[in-house]
C-alpha cells in the first residue's frame, strides 16, 4: 500500500490499519483504544468517512458508560430506545413519585404517629386571642403581629 | 413530616429514572437532601 510505504519512509512507528468496511473498522477499534496519541482518518468522501467517525465516537462514548453509547441496550433492542427520551423518563419519574406517595403515604403517616411525630391542631389555643388589637384603619394584618 | 414522604418519592424517582452519569443530578440530589435534613431538624 502506498500510504503504508510513505509512513514507513517517514519513520512512523505507530499503529496503522487499512480498513474497507465499517465492520472491519469496528474490529480494529479495541486495538486503537489502548494507543496513546492522536488518531488520523484518511479516506475519500465517497467512502463515507463520517460513518467511520461516528462509529469511532460511539465507541469512545461507550467506554464512559454514556446513555447514547453504541454498546448500550437501547442500541441493540429497538424498544429500549424510548428510555433515552427525557420526556418519557420525566413522565415516568413523575408517575412513580405519585404512586409512591399514594401507596406509602398512609403507611408513613402511621409510622410517624407511632414514633410521636404526629402533628396536631391545637383547638384550645385561639390564634387570634394572643394578638394585640390592630387599628381600625389597618385593612390587612401584615405589619401588626 | 409530609416532606419526608415527598423526599422519599423524589429520591426513589431520581435514582431510577435520571441519568446517573450526570454529575449535576447527584449535586442537586445532595443539595435537596441537605435542605431536607435542615427542615427535618428545625420542625422536630
Amino acid at each position: 500500500m502506498l500510504v503504508e510505504k510513505g509512513l514507513a519512509k517517514g519513520n512512523f512507528t505507530g499503529c496503522f490499519q487499512a480498513v474497507d468496511t465499517l465492520e472491519n473498522f469496528a474490529g480494529c477499534l479495541p486495538a486503537l483504544k489502548n494507543t496513546p496519541g492522536a488518531v488520523l482518518f484518511k479516506g475519500s468522501r465517497s467512502q463515507r468517512m463520517e460513518d467511520f467517525l461516528e462509529r469511532f465516537l460511539a465507541d469512545i462514548r461507550g467506554a464512559h458508560g454514556d446513555l447514547s453509547s453504541a454498546g448500550s441496550l437501547s442500541s441493540q433492542v429497538g424498544f429500549f430506545n424510548v428510555f433515552r427520551y427525557i420526556t418519557f423518563r420525566a413522565i415516568y419519574a413523575f408517575t412513580l413519585a405519585l404512586v409512591i406517595c399514594i401507596f406509602l403515604g398512609p403507611r408513613v403517616i402511621r409510622w410517624l404517629t407511632k414514633v410521636k411525630c404526629g402533628q396536631y391542631i391545637h383547638e384550645d389555643v385561639k390564634a387570634t386571642s394572643a394578638r394585640p388589637e390592630r387599628p381600625p384603619w389597618a385593612a390587612c394584618s401584615w405589619p401588626w403581629p | 413530616m409530609g416532606g419526608l414522604l415527598m423526599a422519599l418519592a423524589i429520591v426513589a424517582s431520581v435514582l431510577l429514572w435520571a441519568d446517573l452519569t450526570n454529575m449535576y443530578v447527584w449535586m442537586t440530589l445532595l443539595v435537596f437532601l441537605g435542605f431536607g435534613r435542615w427542615g427535618w431538624r428545625t420542625t422536630t
